[in-house]
């Protein structure tokens, strides 16, 4: 223990400028986090400093000089080479390992504690209930942030290298998530729990395994072998047919019984073209649907799709599964999917007349423990929801604050219960509004520094059925939400999932595309 | 006598190139032994394979009755390492420096670093790397001597420092000897001849000669006759016979293997009656020369 307390108080007295500097941003931080509304409603873009004054900028300074302050303490006795002074001298690794940690948690950790404490008590949340999260989010951070800083130090001699280093490593990832794009079906594949376990056990392995390992032996040529064998294991774990594609998560299903009828809307012709898309490497395909039939205090997400095209040659093609970000909820009447496609496949039959088949992946979620509730003026604290207030910037949307993480919840405005100033215009038509945050199955705390968890819950308008031959420009209600006005709040409860396919036959792939339409 | 330093065809190898070739090696506890050779004989990664800065490729190395690769923690305690390439905290102040390796060592000798301190006219409030290259090395000695450690080993500790610098280190280094056993790598012969007790030559990875220096001496002499008549020299020569040259009738070489009656009597055997046969003492730096030209030769 001597020992450790020892080099800490050696590295205390060298690294004290870094030290200061920490504080001073975790201060800084601090300072920004307690006004959270203010710097959005204070929003200036005129100024050249604005991301400074602005405040984004801090979280990240932090996090990285965290980082660099790791990768320096750690590095002042460097485990790389055979010229440090120290190597030579009584050091129990052991006790070298324990002095940077107690570095780390006493210089970083204990004082982002304080302020997460700070803070839940600046804004009135109890600190007991919520003390596992910040613990988790403590946690995290370790895991995140100093254990690949830790491996970095234990494998670099100074910062040159370290950034040498970490250059590399953003060029691969990059390379390989460029790889990863060109291949089909690789966005929505889902790996077994086992094997997401196996990779997830892999990288902490490592980042415990190795600098530990490095401060053992101080062997760098079998650390970075080490390293390297577990990366190249990971890829190959992440590339290994293990996935399992969408279609054997969602079940198929007759569109009667799906949770939402959805059919292929022809597109029409285009009013507009889209300058950006000739420029880019991909083609976006458009595909207008109606939608019916979704159940009362019900919402369907949309949640992937695959285009399959019978091409010329009695081949077919597709670019696989990809992610689709939608709700549809039960007064919506039509929404716009979109499908990426390389361009070159699709400059070769873009004009022909193919069959499509369009296969939809969707969540069902229904409403739980609904209750209604009345907006105050004013800051308000809701069990659920939190303490908010309305949006001043954003209407109909309400700003909150919530310990850990924003509340998994279907909201709707209550239209009847709903009459704000300057909401009854002539023509207009009455338009219901709902809010969706997805529910944290287990419980997690967001990501991030700040225990306090800034949401917005925004209400977006229903998409109706426009007509097509009605040549009168419609109006569309501008709801606002002011005190007094009834939000309906439920707990979202997913009820299935289920796959669908629509057809779509004789069409060619360029009416599907903004700019290429005729 | 109990060998503190021990090794068995130790070997390390850079790819092909081998930095040492089946080095056996002996340092018994209280000599001075002086490891020498030319630039790149592998005197610096012995040291460091014998410190465990960095593994052998074959053979195996011993340092106080432990496997060196096994040295660390609280077995440094015993070991006070000095090498001239060692990277010193240079943020430090000196005084700061000695400060805090005092923790490391239960043996630590306030005192004797105090002495050290003055003896080396050593500036406590300095920062290290305001230090000049001669200061640092004494800094070092001060940290490797302060705590009685049963073996000093230094690497090349006396390279480009003045001559008043080294006479203080070796000074110093002699002062603590009665204690520790010394282990030193050192191409600058006329210092070690002083002081070392033993004596290893290395070149190009190998061992050529391990003894202590008294024997070295006597071994080596340098052997000069003059024959009756001005034949050219016979061949072959005795193997131990060095720089064997002839200048007219008179004849010189470097015998490595001397013994008065033997030397004398091979002469004898090949030349006939020579005259004028006189023996020379040859100093260290001479033996190391004659040593070198012969693996040039070869």
């Amino acid at each position: 223990m001597n020992q450790i307390l020892h080099i800490f108080k050696k590295d205390t007295r060298r690294h004290w400028p870094e030290i200061l500097i920490s504080l001073a941003l975790l201060a800084m931080f601090t300072r920004h986090e307690l006004h959270p509304w203010q710097n959005i409603a204070s929003r200036g873009f005129s100024s050249p400093l604005f991301f400074i004054f602005d405040g984004r900028i801090i979280t990240p300074a932090l996090v990285l000089f965290w980082a660099y302050l790791t990768l320096r303490v750690v590095q002042g006795e460097s485990l790389v080479g055979d010229r440090q002074w120290w190597v030579t001298k009584p050091y129990e690794w052991s006790n070298l390992l324990a002095a940077k940690l107690l570095f780390i948690l006493v210089f970083i950790f204990v004082p982002l504690f304080h302020v997460q404490l700070f803070l839940l008590q600046h804004f009135e949340f109890p600190i007991l209930p919520n003390l596992w999260g910040i613990l988790w989010m403590q946690g995290s951070l370790f895991f995140v942030l100093c254990l690949p800083s830790l491996l970095l130090a234990s494998l670099t001699k100074n910062l040159s290298q370290a950034l040498l280093v970490v250059l590399s490593i953003l060029l691969l990832v990059a390379g390989i998530a460029w790889v990863g794009t060109k291949m089909p079906d690789s966005e929505m594949e889902y790996p077994p729990a086992v094997v997401e376990h196996l990779q997830e056990g892999l990288i902490l392995g490592a980042l415990i395994a190795i600098p530990v390992w490095q401060f053992a032996r101080r062997n760098r040529r079998a650390s970075c072998a080490a390293f390297l064998g577990v990366s190249v294991l990971y890829v190959l774990i992440s590339v290994a047919p293990f996935g399992r594609t969408p279609d054997r998560i969602y079940p198929l299903v007759e569109s009667a019984t799906a949770p939402a009828q959805i059919s292929v809307r022809l597109p029409e012709l285009s009013r507009r073209r889209d300058l950006w898309s000739s420029a880019t490497d991909n083609v976006y395909l458009n595909i207008p649907v109606n939608i019916s039939g979704v159940a009362p205090r019900t919402v369907v997400l949309l949640n992937g799709i695959n285009v399959v095209v019978d091409a010329p040659q009695d081949s077919q093609w597709s670019r696989g599964w990809k992610r689709q970000y939608g709700e549809v909820w039960p007064e919506d009447r039509q929404k716009d999917l979109t499908y990426e496609v390389d361009r070159g496949e699709y400059e070769k039959i873009k004009t022909k007349l193919l069959h499509f088949r369009i296969e939809l992946l969707l969540t069902e979620y229904q409403e739980a423990d609904a209750r209604n509730l009345s907006i105050s003026a004013g800051r308000f604290f809701d069990g659920t929801l939190g303490i908010c207030r309305l949006d001043p910037l954003r209407n109909p949307a309400l700003q909150c604050l919530k310990p850990l993480h924003s509340p998994g919840l279907m909201a709707s405005l209550v239209p009847q219960k709903n009459v704000c100033a300057g909401d009854d215009e002539e023509g207009t038509i009455q338009e219901d509004a709902h809010a969706w945050e997805y529910p944290n199955t287990f419980d997690f705390p967001d990501p991030g520094l700040n225990p306090v968890t800034d949401y917005s819950i925004m209400f977006g308008p229903s998409f109706v059925l426009r007509d097509a031959n009605n040549t009168t420009p419609q109006k569309q209600k501008v709801v606002h939400l002011c005190p007094g006005s009834e939000i309906r709040l439920a707990r979202p409860v997913a009820k299935r999932q289920v796959r669908i396919q629509l057809d779509l036959p004789d069409v060619r792939l360029q009416d599907l595309v903004e700019a290429d339409r005729q | 006598m109990t060998r503190v330093i021990h090794t068995q065809d130790l070997t390390k190898k850079y790819r092909r190139l081998a930095a040492l070739d089946h080095v056996n090696l002996e340092v018994q506890e209280g000599a001075i032994y002086a490891l020498v050779g030319q630039n790149g004989a592998g005197k610096t990664t012995a040291i460091k394979i014998l410190m465990n800065l960095i593994c052998a490729s074959q053979g195996s190395a011993e340092v106080l009755g432990t496997d060196s690769r096994n040295l660390r923690g609280k077995l440094y305690g015993q070991i006070g390492y000095v090498s001239e390439n060692q990277e010193i905290p240079e943020w430090m102040k000196v005084g700061a420096l000695l400060e805090y390796l005092r923790e490391f060592y239960s043996t630590w000798d306030t005192a004797l670093e105090q002495s050290l301190v003055k003896q080396f006219d050593l500036p406590l409030d300095r920062k290290i790397k305001a230090l000049s290259r001669g200061m640092r090395m004494k800094l070092a000695l001060t940290g490797a001597l302060a705590f009685h450690p049963r073996i000093i080993v230094l690497d090349e500790p006396f390279g480009g420092l003045d001559p008043l610098v080294r006479d203080q280190l070796i000074e110093s280094l002699l002062e603590r000897a009665t204690e520790s056993t010394v282990f030193l790598s050192s191409h600058d012969l006329a210092e070690i001849e002083s002081f070392a007790s033993h004596v290893g030559y290395l070149e190009s990875g190998r061992l050529l000669f391990s003894e202590e220096m008294s024997c070295l001496t006597t071994r080596f002499c340098e052997v000069e006759f003059t024959r009756e008549v001005d034949h050219p020299l016979p061949s072959p020569l005795p193997e131990a016979w060095l720089q064997t040259k002839s200048f007219g009738a008179m004849v010189r070489f470097v015998d490595s293997r001397f013994n008065q009656q033997n030397t004398a009597a091979e002469v004898q055997r090949l030349f006939g009656n020579v005259t004028k046969l006189q023996y020379r003492a040859l100093s260290l730096r001479a033996i190391f020369l004659a040593m070198a030209k012969k693996s040039e030769e070869a």
